[in-house]
């Protein structure tokens, strides 16, 4: 670390913290607004539900510590590729060796609507969730954040590869889906 | 991206549609869709399908997924205990805080902001299909008159109408349906065989089932959904289904439904030959004892003449048993589900195609979406042998070109992670790298789409379903299994032989994975399938989508991991090949 590096982090330690009650507020915000998302992003990474929880909560005061710093200009892009990272972390120390599933297709089976419209509806939503079960890992990916409001640049600094890979994968997920009908 | 006169690439709508064209791409596209159908038409279902997606996401996913196990934490105390902590920090704590504070900065360009897109998502999603209102408004209608039928047995009169000539027939309800037919009168005689070329029930032509079946029955075909409403009393609504195809010789028909009670009032079929044919419901055939009904009365008379009267009805023939229906009276079998699925696999369609296969009653039902009209007839023809197997093949219109074929490129040079890198150099260079991805892609791809098919096998058959089977049904099934098996393991060494000298290259110590046995195959196919997705995730995380943060965390585990995933397959597969499929 050179000694100018050093003094800028300095520089952006800031001596008196006027705006701190605002930012606290602003995250607070955030953090109502998204949680529930980034939880959910979280356990579609393979999280069990304590640990996706945990990890929501730890990439929510990571973004208050960064934000009395710098201005974020997406913090919805910052949260999830936080997230994501810190769930690829979390994922690889879990003790099991298999990811987390959610038994979607139990589930879907199980749900109890009006018996009119459960059978078509659940024969449409087992279909839909088992294309996007099939989908690659990558389009997956893709297509999630995509799901979540990020733009392809923000889905590449994410995943670590180019944005036009992520429009490659989001076109092959899209058409793939396509196929499967609606 | 293209001209403005051809159309655009492969791709570029969806990048259109998405904001991700360049303002000079995105005029030239929002020039062409000016002038192109096609493409105007592609546009939207790509915006359907985002719109099926936050549907999913919203409606299906989110409620469905389990809820947080704990309260949510106190944001507001925790920061506030996290300002305490930090400042009573030794000031390195606080400027290290700092420096990686300063290398999670945000890049200049990603100020757009997402919620506008959201917003764009949600506008989208409010669209429906015509495709789907079309199959679930059939499929309710066809309910509610299962729901009458049960109830109690109503015939009723239907108006049939061709050319200037016209006929009134009854059609009963439940049993006496499939009577009606009477192959030896005028009008109806010569309308008949048009129905049977086209393979739509005669026997009951003004019923949303009937035209459920032939509508499920097209390999291709457009829907197209109205809504109408009575000029004289605007509460009375009705649902007006159309669906024109080029695959029967039925080419469009029209059903008319009631949009409260769902019965179908009105329909109208166009035939290849050019006739057309209408039918009207006349309402609750009067006066007909219950016997009479299930014999089923036809009246027949020129148009010109007097509307029909009691008199002119004429018994019909005494009608022949439907041998179809009784003999499909029985729930289907396992082995009749395999009799499909072995036809299937004989076509390549059980490999990664959007083909399912279930028992539903008397019938094995294929349903497929979006299967290549030439398979589909294919499937078709198969099936047409067999008595229990009905084929639901729905088009969503417009195919995308050779979207399933082309090959999965790896991240343009300089943005790959450090494994991208370290197995680059390790095979002395970019073009060696791409090759190695896409080989490796490719059977992983590969190796997923046995995986699916096999565990499809091991779900739809379980141990007590296999008791069932004759023992030819078994060796059927083993059949299907062992193949899959041997093709999965060869994809599974290709993925193992591919890798593994790069890994060991890049100083991993292979170390032999433990396989533990399952109880049966069925688990065994589980266990598989489970090794086989950490093995095509492991592919995807080291080749594709690995974030550099996530790889500093795990260095030098990844290449670790895959090599023991592709281990484990191979010793479980050829462990199972070898002992329970002898």
């Amino acid at each position: 670390m050179s000694s100018g590096f050093i003094r800028d982090a300095l520089a952006r330690i800031p001596v008196a913290e006027p705006a701190e009650g605002s930012c606290r507020a602003r995250v607070a915000e955030l953090f109502e607004e998204m949680r529930n998302d980034v939880y959910r992003y979280l356990l579609t990474l393979g999280l069990y539900p304590p640990q996706a929880q945990e990890a929501t909560q730890e990439v929510f005061l990571r973004l208050y510590m960064t934000m009395k710093r710098t201005e974020l200009d997406n913090p919805r892009a910052w949260v999830f590729r936080v997230a994501h990272n810190h769930g690829l972390r979390v994922r690889a120390g879990q003790k099991s060796v298999r990811a987390f599933e959610p038994e979607m297709e139990q589930r879907l089976e199980s749900s109890e609507e009006s018996p009119e419209t459960a059978l078509v509806q659940r024969d449409r939503m087992t279909r839909f969730h088992r294309a996007i079960e099939n989908l690659s890992e990558q389009q997956k990916r893709c297509l999630f954040l995509r799901m979540e409001g990020l733009r392809y640049p923000e889905i590449a600094e994410t995943l670590g590869i180019s944005a036009s890979a992520v429009g490659e994968f989001m076109r092959r997920a899209i058409a793939r889906l396509r196929r499967e009908g609606l | 991206m293209s001209r403005t006169g051809s159309h655009p690439a492969d791709g570029d709508l969806l990048r259109y549609a998405d904001g991700e064209l360049t303002p000079a791409d995105s005029r030239r596209v929002r020039g062409h869709l000016d002038a192109c159908w096609q493409c105007r038409a592609e546009l939207s279902e790509i915006e359907q399908t985002i719109g099926r997606c936050v549907r999913y996401r919203n409606e299906e996913l989110a409620p469905r997924l389990p809820e947080p196990p704990a309260p949510w934490m106190d944001i507001h105390a925790r920061v506030i205990e996290l300002d305490q902590v930090l400042n009573g920090r030794p000031w390195y704590a606080r400027v290290w805080e700092a420096a990686s504070g300063a290398l999670v900065r945000q890049r200049a360009w990603a100020t757009a902001v997402a919620m506008l897109l959201i917003g764009a998502l949600v506008v989208n999603q409010l669209r429906n299909a015509p495709t789907v209102r079309a199959a679930e408004l059939l499929e309710k209608a066809a309910r509610a008159q299962a729901g009458r039928v049960e109830r109690v047995a109503e015939p009723r009169r239907i108006e049939v109408r061709t050319g200037a000539r016209r006929a009134v027939r009854t059609v009963g309800s439940g049993t006496a349906a499939a009577s009606t037919v009477a192959p030896s009168s005028g009008t109806l005689a010569a309308v008949a065989p048009l129905f049977a070329r086209a393979r739509y029930d005669w026997a009951d032509p003004l019923s949303a089932a009937s035209f459920a079946r032939w509508r499920d029955g097209l390999a291709e075909k457009r829907d197209e959904v109205t809504t109408i409403r009575d000029a004289a009393a605007p509460e009375r609504r009705w649902y007006r289904v159309r669906t024109s195809t080029k695959s029967s010789y039925l080419e469009s028909a029209m059903l008319q439904i009631g949009a409260e009670d769902l019965r179908p009032v009105e329909a109208a079929f166009e035939f290849g030959s050019q006739e057309r044919v209408e039918i009207s419901d006349l309402g609750p055939a009067p006066e007909l004892a219950a016997a009479e009904a299930a014999a089923a009365e036809i009246v027949e008379m020129d148009a010109r003449r007097a509307p029909p009267a009691a008199s002119a009805l004429t018994p019909m023939a005494p009608r022949s048993p439907a041998p179809a229906a009784t003999e499909l009276e029985r729930p289907a079998t396992a082995g009749e589900e395999l009799e499909v699925l072995a036809a299937l696999h004989r076509l390549g369609a059980d490999l990664g195609e959007p083909v399912e296969v279930a028992r539903e009653g008397a019938r094995v039902i294929v349903k497929g979406l979006g299967v290549n009209p030439e398979l589909g007839r294919r499937i078709a023809a198969e099936l047409a042998s067999m008595p229990h197997a009905l084929v639901r093949l729905e088009e969503p219109a417009g195919e995308i070109p050779g979207s399933a074929s082309s090959v999965v490129r790896g991240p343009a040079a300089g943005s790959g992670s450090r494994w991208q890198r370290e197995i680059e150099t390790q095979l002395g260079g970019r073009a060696e790298y791409d090759q190695f991805v896409d080989r490796m892609l490719s059977a992983s791809e590969q190796l997923m789409v046995r995986m699916h098919a096999l565990r499809r096998l091991a779900e739809r058959f379980g141990p007590a379903t296999v008791a069932q089977l004759t023992p030819p049904e078994q060796a059927v099934l083993q059949g299907l299994v062992r193949e899959h098996t041997r093709a999965a393991m060869a994809q599974a060494r290709v993925l193992d032989t591919l890798s593994r000298p790069v890994i060991v290259a890049m100083g991993v110590t292979p170390t032999a994975p433990a396989v533990t046995r399952e109880a049966n195959w069925q688990a065994e196919a589980a266990a598989m399938f489970g090794d086989a997705r950490r093995a095509d995730r492991l592919v995807a995380a080291i080749l594709g989508g690995m974030p550099a943060d996530g790889a500093q965390g795990l260095a030098g585990e990844l290449p670790e991991q895959l090599l023991s995933a592709t281990s484990a397959l191979r010793l479980r597969a050829a462990e199972f090949s070898r002992q329970t499929l002898p």
